[in-house]
């Protein structure tokens, strides 16, 4: 590895450290300005907050949208709702 | 410049384990100190009569946190009714913090409950009770303490009620 | 660039990335209620391509906090003899007549919850077709911290496929592939109205990546050309971000979606997506909830309308040409427990819900498609 590339490799692990001190920094606040209780959620876990509630296949539209484009992602993530303990 | 910012972020990375780890085992460890239960009144869903949390003194409680929106709640409701019936000397209140009444007086005669309904709509029992998790219930001793609390719903949970209903049953019964 | 064959211009690839797309979908739900679903699609387009989707789901507690999760899925695919515009892929072989196909696929697996706040999955995928097969592993992790007000999801996943090509003399030849992917995402709860979602997914593809049906001209000299098939690169890193933002608005019982993605990939398609999703009670049982989204990409590098001898890598793939697309449609859903005043005996009814969608979608290559969805949800 010359000297470029070892340089070029040190930023980008520094970015990524970075990116990951943001990131943690990003959900401590968040976290600290959630203070739903859980008997607070009912808006929460209306169906109109989330309409495809717990395990519901994706929507058609997703799927035709991967045969039309060229690009791909944000299908996943969960949380929100009731919040209910299981 | 860019040691120093290497070192920030090293830094930063042990200082939030430590906090985490540290907040963890407390959170771990803490335990429940028993309380007396709080003299709230709410009111019946049947008929609209209020009812005192703290009136059952010499008596064994076990209320029971539900709302309409909540799923799991209909799986404990009819468990908790079942340990009831079991134990006829248990005092069972079920308290619905739904906002709106109608719905969870609509959700009481769906699932006829048969069990008393208390209406929480403002919070205040829940919020006094620091209700963890929804479904929730709290189990509460002849001498008014709270004893236990349960978040969420498992059959085993639901068995493990019912074993510490006996046993403060039990507690609460005159020494011969 | 024109494309020779009567072959539809979608690539493989786009096989794969459906593929992906469904065991991804499954995979990134925690399950909070047994459910039984069955879902209808029926999508047709101006080329007369019509691709018919039977899909039933369930996720059943078998344990404590053991539940199964399962998956069986059956399309239905024609593709007209001329030219034609599909998520599917057909076979030189007798062009002139009408090319129909069926592919299965099933999907099970097992959510563990561990402690109130933890769940991990595991799931398998297969996918079978006459020119094409599937197989993927995954799994995920669901961490809900903070009285669940935030919730970290990760996932990995693995797949390995085998790209089929079913040659005019009848034969077949089979082609890998694999798929690595991986993804993050937080929800954090903002207020008892709004929440928002906030996630990053990279994907490494590795093999064949092209499409062995498609031909494409490249030109020898300013008169002459010859036939080739489509090369495209043999690996392909990609990755996507996104954030999304809900918002309940209690006066008008009703709800806003915002969402935005960005994509880029190392063969330099980027694009951008945003889209904006309302829901309206009509009634306390019957849901509203129009969709308008907008697209834009640009093209891969090695993308162009005229090929010449020196190039290495050629595309005839409509998915990797710059491009914007409209989508704006609707879905509305009756909950069944409406009924519930008039015949009490129907009580079993009371968590059942039924919706249909239509959505009408155009892009800048004159595309233009028509997407149905009719779906019924039991939940136990």
């Amino acid at each position: 590895m010359n000297s470029s590339q070892s340089d070029s490799f040190e930023v980008q692990h520094m970015k990524t450290n970075f990116l990951a001190a943001c990131l943690t920094i990003v959900i401590l606040m968040l976290s600290a300005c959630a203070s739903v209780k859980p008997y607070e959620r009912e808006k929460l876990a209306d169906p109109i907050m989330d309409p495809g509630t717990a395990f519901s296949k994706q929507s058609l539209e997703d799927k035709f949208y991967s045969t039309r484009e060229g690009s791909m992602g944000g299908a996943s993530g969960i949380g929100g709702g009731c919040g209910c303990a299981k | 410049m860019r040691e120093f910012i290497t070192s920030l972020s090293r830094s930063f990375h042990l200082t939030l384990f430590t906090v985490c780890l540290f907040g963890g085992l407390l959170l771990t460890f803490a335990k429940d100190k028993a309380q007396k239960v709080p003299g709230i009144s709410l009111v019946s869903l049947r008929d609209g009569s209020m009812t005192q949390l703290d009136q059952f003194q010499g008596k064994v409680v076990l209320l029971d946190f539900w709302a309409s929106w909540c799923l799991p709640c209909k799986k404990t409701l009819p468990a908790v009714e079942a340990i009831q019936t079991k134990h006829p000397q248990l005092v069972l209140l079920t308290i619905s913090i739904d906002d709106d009444k109608n719905n969870a007086q609509r959700f009481m005669e769906l699932r006829k409950l048969k069990a008393v309904v208390l209406h929480d709509g403002k919070k205040l029992a829940a919020s006094t009770f620091g209700i963890q998790g929804m479904p929730s219930a709290v189990l509460i001793d002849s001498r008014g303490m709270i004893r236990r609390r349960f978040d969420g719903y498992t059959e085993s949970m639901t068995d493990e009620m019912e074993e510490e209903v006996v046993k403060l049953l039990a507690e609460g019964q005159p020494h011969p | 660039m024109r494309q020779i064959t009567s072959m539809p211009r979608t690539a493989l690839p786009v096989k794969l990335s459906v593929r992906i797309l469904l065991l991804w979908s499954c995979l990134c739900c925690t399950v909070f209620s047994d459910q039984l679903e069955y879902t209808l699609y029926h999508t047709t387009d101006n080329a007369e391509v019509k691709v018919t989707t039977s899909a039933f789901s369930l996720a059943k507690t078998i344990w404590e906090r053991t539940v199964l999760l399962l998956d069986v899925e059956l399309d239905q695919v024609s593709i007209p003899p001329v030219d034609g515009v599909s998520g599917a892929s057909r076979p030189q072989r007798n062009y002139s007549e009408t090319f129909e196909k069926n592919r299965g696929q099933l999907m099970f697996g097992l959510q563990q919850g561990i402690g109130g706040n933890t769940s991990l999955s595991a799931t398998y995928y297969s996918s079978q077709e006459v020119d094409y097969q599937s197989q993927s592993g995954a799994i995920s992790l669901i961490q809900e911290l903070f009285q669940k007000n935030t919730t970290l999801s990760l996932s990995a996943q693995y797949s390995s496929d085998l790209v089929g090509e079913i040659r005019e003399d009848g034969s077949y030849t089979d082609y890998a592939k694999e798929v690595q992917k991986a993804s993050f995402a937080i929800t954090q709860v903002l207020s008892p109205l709004s929440l928002i979602r906030i996630g990053v997914e990279g994907e490494r593809d590795l093999g064949f990546l092209s499409d062995p049906y498609r031909k494409i001209e490249k030109h020898i000299d300013n008169k002459n050309t010859i036939l080739v098939t489509e090369t495209h690169l043999p690996e392909r890193w990609r990755s996507a971000a996104w954030i999304e933002y809900r918002r309940y608005i209690s006066g008008l019982d009703a709800s806003l979606h915002l969402n935005y993605r960005a994509y880029r990939d190392d063969w330099e398609l980027q694009s951008h997506t945003v889209s904006v999703r309302a829901n309206k009670y009509i009634t306390s049982n019957f849901i509203f909830s129009p969709l308008y989204r907008y697209y834009t990409q640009n093209g891969v590098y090695f993308y162009k309308e005229n090929y010449g001898l020196d190039d290495a890598y050629y595309t005839g793939d409509h998915k990797l040409q710059p491009k914007i697309s409209h989508s704006i449609g609707g879905t509305v859903t009756f909950f069944f427990k409406a009924l519930l005043d008039q015949h009490p005996d129907l009580d079993f009814l009371e968590n059942t819900s039924t919706s249909l969608g239509y959505f009408s979608y155009f892009d800048s290559k004159n595309y233009q498609a028509h997407i149905w969805e009719g779906r019924l949800r039991y939940t136990f």
